[in-house]
């Protein structure tokens, strides 16, 4: 189910919200099973066969979990762990990755597979092995209730898209939480502001970007057209994905959840290292704490180091697909930023920020591109296009530039801290004026609710609303 | 610091009131009744989704159900027409709801840049010109007359009126125009441009309809009088044409909104109206659509004061076959084939008939052309397509 859908807006959340406050808050069991069965069905309108994967990965990372927790040596946790972990990626790796690495080694005459990918299975397979793994070091305690981690592995406002919650963000939560009257309102407020996001710019850019990049090796993709494509893919992305994680984080603090931020302005930062430190802050910290620190991190050398960056980076390409383009889009991120640490560092500190801002800008806009080609050689071709080898005519380009200019100035405004600013601002005025109290409590909610009029406008015409991350 | 009781209460009530409103929504989607067709959108809304097994282990029957959900909302209507009046007059979007183009006073049509194949025009032309040139012989075979008649449609008219830079589709027209007709010069085939007509004549402007893809009743009269000056032309049977001082031009009251209008959920602004030509001499006919064996003595489907005029106002909309008698015995008789604007210049030349013929192969599947000239053997056969579609070689173009 999508939240930007119908029947998410008209039928799921009412029904959740209210079924759900109808028990105080001291039958948290009662709100736990509620909150559970409503993600169960959540995920189940992505198709029901697809539940029971879920199920197992629920099954596998609790008793997991249990073995870790309760096994008296150190080398039967271990065992657990392993078992868990192996599950967890052969899951993985069927589901996700069967079909390509079989279409690649279609050479050696195996077959090839067809396999159907679940929605959402890389976010709850990372956010199952994040329990396990967090109760065999210690990090976590041991969950012995079983629809506890179900609730945790299947907890439908992060389940398909993200962020990776850990186990230890939420685990007091599971348990015990509450809800001010005011934590609703800002949650609901954040909701908004993301759905918003999706509705009236996401989609935008993301219907300009689908034709422009369906024009990738066509003569008709002009080099003005095959930057604004660019750029317009590279704003969809952004604000598709974090607004699913607004939405995400809005409806887990409506539930009584405090979710991490997952992503900090991104397009603000000064270097690449600094982007992805904004950029799906729990992916990134999720592999730095599972894969990047274990291999050992910095600590042995520099040439061990180059290559867990190398191996780090790998891998989140891999995370997000099952193409090469993904894998080359990792390892192009990876070896940028091993330049970046070795060679560039310096540079980038001492020139002015205007220029580091660029520098990333570009990197990550070239990223974006053969992150969104289908293949390693429309990547090429389109980036040719926008080096030259495309054609001079300007007109699509200018069309889009014209018919879409309110949106390509509210997507500019909303990659900008420019919300943050104005909140920082009246907070610093709270006890001097009256004014900029009524203004930080009104003036969101006016905002949300106009924001809300317009997108409910966009989603009743039925528009183009997809989710990208829904794929990975 | 300690919010106020007032600040809280607001809370309440913007949480309050956000899921009363959403609850309000989902409840008159479920009580109210529900709609199977779409006016505006042109399109039948989707249907309740049948329970499945197999489309429930998908996820299929979820997403129609979503579909059907979407599509019967509560105040769904409203929510098309308020996003288009914004896109329209406070956005002022040169292109709306991704599909119309408002050029001053003219809607037209969207059209995506797009590559074409001179190779692949060249063939197209080759295997219409062949089919038309196949028909012209049979007919001449017996002694008829065959001419071919291409109209301009709307964006063919409005070329110029494209912002520039936006594709007008000149490039296409010019390549497809030229090729179908030195074709046709080639192989001898008569033919009639209609484009070549009202330019000529400086009318390109007002020969197509400035809402709706096809002419009204002034391009349909003008396209009758270049076939019927064509045949007389050529020494053909041209008996009896309905001049300039023949007939009586009405408009009707109603509102057009025209395809494109229709598009924009009525929310245009502008004030065509759709015309009808009434013969001054009292011409009694019997009208027989399909198979219907009751005749109809009107060429009009004139809707009811309340309701939109739509182009189906001539000849009641596309229909497979359709015979006009006279019973005029010295006229000559006429087949007309083609696609929907062969509907406005019927309801005029059948005053010029004894019987008049029409066939829409997109709707009419019983017999092939060939069959039908070979038995009935009408004195003229015409084909009338539009610049969009002349190059296609099925239905109206086999």
């Amino acid at each position: 189910m999508l939240f930007s859908s119908s029947t998410f807006l008209l039928f799921f959340l009412p029904a959740l919200f209210i079924l759900y406050y109808v028990f105080p808050k001291k039958l948290i069991y009662v709100r736990n099973l509620i909150l559970l069965s409503f993600s169960i069905v959540f995920y189940a309108f992505g198709g029901v066969r697809f539940l029971f994967l879920l199920l197992a990965s629920i099954l596998v990372n609790y008793l997991g979990g249990l073995g870790c927790g309760l096994a008296p040596k150190k080398s039967v946790k271990k065992l657990f762990l392993v078992l868990a972990v192996a599950v967890n990626l052969g899951l993985l790796a069927y589901f996700k990755y069967a079909g390509f690495f079989t279409e690649t080694l279609a050479f050696t005459g195996i077959p090839i597979l067809k396999v159907t990918l679940p929605i959402g299975i890389s976010f709850f397979t990372f956010q199952g092995m994040s329990y396990v793994i967090d109760v065999y070091r210690g990090d976590a305690g041991m969950q012995p209730d079983p629809l506890k981690v179900a609730l945790y592995v299947s907890l439908f406002p992060q389940l398909v898209a993200g962020p990776i919650v850990r186990y230890s963000t939420v685990e007091k939560e599971i348990s015990a939480r509450s809800a001010t009257i005011a934590d609703v309102s800002r949650g609901l407020t954040r909701f908004i502001l993301g759905f918003g996001k999706k509705m009236l710019l996401a989609n935008t850019m993301g219907a300009v970007a689908d034709r422009v990049f369906g024009l990738t090796g066509s003569e008709l993709l002009s080099t003005p057209l095959a930057w604004v494509g660019a750029i317009a893919y590279t704003l969809q992305i952004y604000l598709d994905f974090s607004a699913y994680s607004d939405m995400a984080i809005g409806m887990g603090r409506m539930l009584g959840f405090h979710f991490l931020e997952n992503f900090d302005y991104p397009y603000t930062a000064s270097s690449v290292t600094d982007f992805w430190r904004r950029w799906h802050i729990s992916l990134s910290t999720w592999f730095r704490d599972y894969v990047y620190i274990p291999l050992g991190g910095n600590r042995r050398g520099t040439g061990r180091q180059i290559f867990n960056l190398a191996v780090v980076w790998a891998l989140t390409g891999l995370w997000h697909g099952a193409n090469w383009t993904f894998i080359v889009w990792g390892v192009y991120f990876g070896v940028i930023l091993i330049i970046e640490k070795f060679v560039l560092g310096g540079l980038l500190k001492k020139i002015p920020a205007f220029f580091g801002h660029l520098f990333t800008l570009f990197v990550v806009v070239i990223s974006w591109v053969i992150f969104r080609s289908d293949s390693i050689s429309d990547a090429i071709r389109y980036i040719g296009a926008m080096f030259g080898a495309g054609g001079r005519d300007v007109r699509e380009s200018v069309y889009y530039l014209i018919e879409y200019l309110p949106e390509f100035i509210l997507c500019i405004v909303a990659c900008l801290p420019v919300k943050r600013k104005i909140e920082v601002l009246l907070e610093k005025r709270v006890d001097k004026s009256g004014l900029a109290r009524a203004a930080l409590e009104i003036g969101p909610k006016v905002f949300a609710f106009l924001v809300f009029v317009l997108s409910y406008l966009k989603l009743a015409t039925g528009s183009f609303n997809p989710f990208i991350y829904f794929q990975f | 610091m300690k919010r106020s009781k007032a600040w809280s209460a607001l809370d309440g009530a913007f949480v309050i009131i956000f899921f009363a409103a959403l609850c309000l929504v989902a409840i008159l989607t479920v009580v109210r009744p529900k709609a199977q067709y779409s006016f505006f959108e042109n399109r039948n809304l989707a249907s309740f989704p049948e329970l499945k097994g197999e489309t429930v282990l998908d996820g299929t029957y979820f997403k129609d159900l979503d579909t059907y959900i979407q599509d019967h909302a509560a105040g769904r209507e409203t929510c098309l027409k308020a996003d288009t009046f914004i896109d329209l007059y406070v956005l002022r979007r040169p292109v709306v709801n991704d599909r119309i183009v408002v050029a001053g006073d003219v809607l037209l049509p969207y059209k995506e840049f797009s590559s074409f194949d001179s190779a692949a025009i060249e063939a197209g032309a080759e295997a219409v010109s062949d089919n038309l040139l196949r028909h012209s012989e049979q007919t001449r075979a017996y002694g008829g007359e065959f001419y071919f008649v291409a109209v301009p449609c709307q964006y063919v008219c409005y070329e110029d009126s494209y912002p520039w830079y936006l594709n007008n589709l000149s490039d296409y027209t010019d390549a497809s125009s030229s090729a179908l007709f030195a074709k046709l010069d080639e192989k001898g085939v008569k033919y009639v441009d209609m484009k070549k007509v009202a330019s000529e004549s400086g009318t390109l402007g007002e020969f197509s309809s400035k809402v709706d893809n096809h002419f009204g009743i002034e391009g349909a009269y003008q396209t009758y009088r270049a076939i019927m000056d064509r045949i007389k032309e050529d020494g053909g049977p041209a008996d009896l044409v309905l001049g300039d001082g023949d007939y009586v031009l009405e408009y009707l009251p109603n509102k057009y909104l025209g395809s494109r209008g229709r598009q924009l959920f009525g929310l245009w602004k502008g004030d065509e109206k759709l015309g009808v030509i009434y013969p001054k001499e009292n011409v009694p006919f019997e009208r027989y659509d399909n198979d219907n064996v009751f005749p109809l003595t009107t060429v009009y489907s004139v809707p009811e004061e309340n309701e939109e005029a739509l182009y189906s106002l001539y000849m009641a909309g596309d229909i497979g076959r359709t015979e006009i008698r006279t019973g005029r015995e010295d006229l000559p008789n006429v087949l007309i084939y083609g696609d929907s604007f062969t509907n406005a210049v019927e309801s005029i030349v059948w005053y010029s008939f004894n019987t008049t013929f029409t066939v829409d192969f997109r709707h009419y599947k019983d017999k092939t052309l060939s069959e039908l000239i070979e038995e009935r053997k009408p004195d003229v056969v015409i084909c009338i397509r539009d610049y969009e579609a002349f190059l296609t070689a099925f239905d109206n173009g086999q």
